[in-house]
């Protein structure tokens, strides 16, 4: 748990200690800032569901640059040997750097509270269908970010991380939008693959056991298979 | 065999080689997906492809020589025993998905419980044994849409007999088409959800979702409940229309036929059917509600007497009279009406409060039947907020109650105060009706009876204790809707919304079909905002430009000292 802690530290001072946390919260805020507006004039309903589907477009894109440094940086720069030599287990390097990378997620998606206040401000919102879209949104932040911690383990370069990252989180957008109103074998596993209907669930204000467990179990596996491909640098 | 030596063009077009092959791979399986089914071609692109990229990537690891050296070997192995990892792992991963996917809990945090449903609906669903498809046609813009989808979507949640397709007809012609051929249907309603289980189907059209009056209500759970109980019953609702007296006619799509009533009920599951009296003799055994659509000649009494013994025997009558015809022509229907505690008068109804410029027959047409006038009984319960247009009634009364009766006839609606019933009917046409006290028919008038034949009174078992054992002597059940007007169910009024559902709850109720589910329904959970200009000023430039500059500030506090 300490290496854990230590990691994390690192990598958090390592984000906040330059501007690149800053510039991404402020892309952020502004992109999502301006679709809830939008949304909230057009629709006139006191709800975050309509900006949050967009959210999770921006997210799509901003995720990856947030993990796209992470293991590629080490892999480039050769900092990676003396990490393997280190006392620190494959699993606590990759889950120091995750949780690092989630809570400037988390920091990241913390200002649209605010929306909640104009909402309150303009009409009653329902409370509970927020408190479950936020819950989405952290467990779907996990996910994206395995992924995109993922696709920095494979590869050298920071600007290919962050573009196949996005590309990826895109097609997993995309794959479930997609399979939408299809029958059929394919469509229906299409359909869990892609992060579309889970998310949509949790914005009605729903929490659903698959949507949950779809997001920690799909974290899960990729965290795993991210700490096999840096254990597989040791034996190289 | 000099392609496995190092080799020039290979060399440079080996990654185009291998991408070739994933790209027929992929057209493969998307001709498969496309056709619904792995073909000829299909199976060909996909193999010729697995074939050249794996082909293609053993020449390469061959040239490299990865399973030559010590070190190569040793990389080769540990990187099959991650992709050998990563295949477990991933299986765990979608051993977990299908165990997820079939057991799991959905709570509803909605401070309304917007997306529960109600304890008899679940039971409904839980109990469900046959395969039900539904789907919407529903244009995704239209208004409550989103709504309609999210609480079909807890159908299907507490049910695995549920299917839902979602269909935007304007996209999806030929879906819509499919559709339409399945039902046996060339005129399928958009914004419509269709419920289909087996032979039967069922329509619920939007204004049966919502009530458009303000305040809104959101009817979906109350209508979808029902259309699924509807459809999964084992018998159509078999509805017979008497011809051969002048009846309007069920396949006339004039202005005066009632085409329209016909195909609501038929997507109300119902089977509709012409029948003559003197042909059949009889009425078939499977008639659930016999219609008689406004007659204009009389009945012989033969028929009468058929019609009187279906009554007896369980029978179910809808008559709707014709106003126009002259009261010297009766039809008949009197006096058997009267043995139902129902009585049909020969008049006109009047409604003095229309001033119109030309009298006559226009001051006595339209009647607008609104929520006072209409009675408690299920049959307008759910009418109260709609009108509906009668179009020169003649007024049907229900006989003062009776317990010696063996029936329960009452008024289903009445024509608006100031009405009264013109007897003076032949010169109608010719002069202006004026309310004569001494001959016309002092209002209330009704316009409308139900009649249902109830159980014995005591008072009629306890002196006569035979007829409460002879199943001969027992009531049969016989239920009886009788309205004053047949135009009001013809195609020139059925648009109005009043007139539609007022003929097909009298069906329902007649078919024994009337909802006892309790749902009642729920005021959709809008949440509007109230925003003022100024209000939206302010929210936009704080979200794009007064919270961004947080960050920004930070940012930069944090830039300019590190740069120091």
């Amino acid at each position: 748990m300490i290496s854990i802690s230590t990691i994390f530290q690192k990598e958090i001072n390592s984000y906040f200690l330059s501007p690149v946390a800053y510039v991404i919260i402020a892309v952020f805020t502004i992109f999502s800032g301006y679709f809830f507006s939008i949304m909230l004039g057009i629709t006139q309903e006191t709800t975050l569901r309509y900006s949050l589907s967009y959210t999770q477009f921006i997210l799509s894109v901003l995720t990856p640059v947030i993990t796209m440094r992470l293991l590629a940086e080490e892999n480039k720069t050769g900092t990676i040997e003396p990490l393997m030599t280190a006392p620190v287990t494959d699993f606590e390097v990759v889950f120091g750097k995750f949780l690092s990378a989630w809570a400037l997620y988390n920091v990241m998606i913390a200002p649209t509270a605010f929306y909640i206040l104009f909402l309150a401000w303009v009409g009653s919102p329902d409370y509970g269908a927020i408190i479950a879209s936020y819950i989405g949104l952290v467990l779907m932040g996990g996910l994206f970010i395995s992924i995109g911690l993922l696709v920095s383990a494979v590869t050298k370069n920071q600007i290919v991380a962050a573009v196949i990252g996005i590309v990826a989180l895109l097609i997993l957008l995309v794959i479930g939008l997609a399979s939408t109103g299809s029958e059929g074998w394919f469509y229906s596993t299409m359909r869990y693959i892609g992060t579309y209907d889970h998310w949509d669930t949790f914005t009605k204000g729903i929490i659903d056991t698959r949507d949950v467990i779809y997001y920690v179990s799909f974290t899960a596996l990729l965290l795993f298979i991210v700490v096999r491909i840096v254990e597989s640098r040791r034996w190289r | 065999m000099s392609i496995l030596k190092k080799n020039g063009w290979f060399d440079k077009s080996s990654g185009y080689i291998i991408l070739a092959g994933i790209i027929a791979i992929l057209t493969g399986f998307g001709i498969s997906r496309i056709f619904n089914a792995w073909g000829l071609t299909s199976l060909i692109l996909t193999g010729i492809g697995a074939a050249v990229a794996i082909g293609a990537g053993l020449i390469i690891a061959v040239q490299n020589k990865w399973f030559s050296t010590e070190a190569s070997k040793r990389k080769a192995l540990v990187g099959t025993n991650v992709a050998m990892m990563s295949i477990f792992a991933a299986c765990i991963f979608a051993i977990v998905g299908f165990l997820n996917i079939r057991h799991y809990e959905r709570f509803d945090l909605t401070l309304t419980g917007k997306y529960s449903l109600s304890e008899k609906t679940k039971n409904i669903l839980r109990h469900l044994d046959k395969p039900v498809v539904i789907t919407t046609l529903y244009n995704p813009g239209e208004m409550f849409y989103e709504q309609i989808v999210d609480i079909l979507k807890e159908y299907a949640y507490h049910s695995d007999n549920i299917r839902i397709e979602n269909i935007d007809p304007l996209r999806n012609r030929t879906k819509v088409e499919e559709l339409g051929k399945r039902l046996g249907m060339t005129d399928l309603q958009l914004n419509t959800v269709v419920f289909e289980c087996g032979e039967y189907s069922k329509h619920v059209p939007q204004n049966e979702v919502i009530e458009r009056q303000f305040p809104f209500k959101f009817k979906g759970e109350e209508a979808f409940t029902e259309a699924i109980l509807n459809v999964t019953q084992e018998k159509r609702t078999a509805i017979y229309f008497v011809t051969g007296h002048g009846e309007r006619s069920f396949e006339d799509y004039d202005r005066g036929g009632i085409s329209g009533i016909s195909n609501a009920l038929k997507r109300d599951n119902c089977h509709i059917a012409p029948l003559d009296i003197l042909t059949t003799r009889k009425i078939p055994d499977s008639c659930d509600v016999l219609v008689v659509a406004g007659p204009t000649k009389a009945y012989l009494t033969e028929e009468l007497n058929i019609i009187q013994n279906y009554l007896e025997n369980r029978g179910k009558l809808l008559l709707m009279l014709e106003p126009a015809a002259p009261p010297n022509s009766p039809t008949g229907f009197k006096t058997l009406l009267a043995e139902y505690g129902i009585v049909a008068h020969d008049d006109v109804v009047v409604y003095s409060k229309v001033n119109m410029p030309l009298f006559g027959i226009q001051t006595v047409a339209e009647i607008y039947v609104g929520k006072d006038e209409y009675s408690d009984h299920i049959i307008t319960e759910s009418l109260k907020n709609y009108n509906t247009i009668f179009f020169g009634a003649c007024s049907v009364g229900a006989a003062p109650p009776n317990d010696q009766m063996p029936y329960q006839a009452t008024t289903l609606m009445h024509a608006p105060e100031q009405s009264w019933g013109e007897r003076d009917v032949e010169n109608i046409r010719a002069k202006k009706p004026e309310n004569n006290s001494d001959v016309d028919l002092q209002g209330p008038i009704s316009l409308a009876v139900v009649s249902q034949v109830k159980e014995l009174p005591k008072t009629v078992t306890q002196s006569h204790p035979e007829f409460a054992n002879d199943p001969k002597a027992q009531p049969q059940g016989a239920r009886l809707v009788i309205f004053g007007d047949v135009n009001f169910a013809t195609n020139e009024y059925i648009e109005n919304p009043g007139n539609s559902d007022l003929i097909r709850n009298s069906v329902n109720w007649l078919a024994k079909k009337e909802t006892q589910l309790g749902i009642s329904a729920k005021a959709p959970d809008f949440r509007r905002a109230t925003i003022n200009p100024f209000q939206m000023k302010v929210i936009f430039w704080i979200s794009i430009a007064g919270i961004p500059i947080i960050p920004i500030v930070i940012g930069s506090i944090v830039w300019w000292r590190r740069r120091r």
